[in-house]
């Protein structure tokens, strides 16, 4: 999923913000956030809304249109 | 004598049937409105009627699984977070769970009839046994709770990953 995701990050550079979360490693604000968001499996992708919210969800493996359309609805 | 013996033999059984319908509790199958019946298995028509009446709808199935397909109104709360979950749970909202077959979601059951919450319901067939649609994709918010990130000023897409 990273080359999907890299693009992705370069076509809305400025206006969402593409935040690469490493589960593997010992950040501590990795692992609060994921327990926040209730991290069970990876790749999961959260999408949260300037305010805060959560907008939307998706576990697993998906194809880029997936991410576009969650991506599409952040406000 | 054998016409008159059959018709003593009916009206037995018609006195028998009555008696049964007279002492059949009334609105047994369904929750009346402000009242819940105890805590039990439901089936999937119980289990639309009490959503519909304000029951809290728990899959508690993996996160994976719910995306797949989960019945419309659920709430994603995996078995093994049940029990830190709910101890922010309001003990007298009606709660219903699932899972796949019905082995996750009565133990789910169990532990909340134990702990205190009055009207818990299981759906034993599970989403197997499910005849209404599902709904598929994620973008649920977790039940009984309304996760929150942080406010960046702008949209954030936070992506999970391993980094092998």
């Amino acid at each position: 999923m990273k080359p999907v995701v890299d693009g992705l990050r370069e076509r809305y550079a400025g206006k969402i913000e593409i935040k690469r979360m490493d589960t593997d490693g010992s950040d501590a604000q990795v692992a609060q956030l994921a327990d926040t968001f209730g991290i069970q499996y990876v790749p999961t992708f959260v999408f949260v809304n300037s305010d805060g919210t959560v907008s939307g969800t998706v576990v697993g493996e998906v194809p880029e249109s997936r991410l576009v359309e969650e991506l599409s609805k952040l406000k | 004598m054998q016409k008159k013996l059959v018709v003593w033999i009916i009206a037995g059984l018609l006195l028998v049937g009555g008696l049964a319908l007279a002492l059949t509790p009334k609105g047994g199958s369904s929750a009346a409105a402000g009242s819940w019946p105890e805590s039990r298995d439901i089936s999937n028509a119980e289990l639309k009627d009490f959503v519909a009446k304000g029951a809290r709808l728990i899959d508690v199935r993996t996160a994976g699984e719910f995306t797949g397909g989960h019945i419309e109104g659920a709430g994603n709360v995996p078995v093994g977070d049940v029990t830190s979950k709910s101890g922010s749970w309001d003990e007298k909202t009606p709660i219903v769970v699932y899972c796949q077959t019905g082995a996750r979601s009565l133990n789910a059951f169990q532990y909340l009839r134990t702990h205190g919450f009055e009207h818990v319901y299981n759906l034993p067939g599970g989403v197997s046994g499910w005849d209404g649609a599902l709904v598929q994709g994620a973008g649920s918010t977790p039940a009984g709770g309304s996760a929150k990130g942080p406010a960046l000023g702008k949209p954030v897409m936070y992506d999970f990953a391993s980094a092998t």
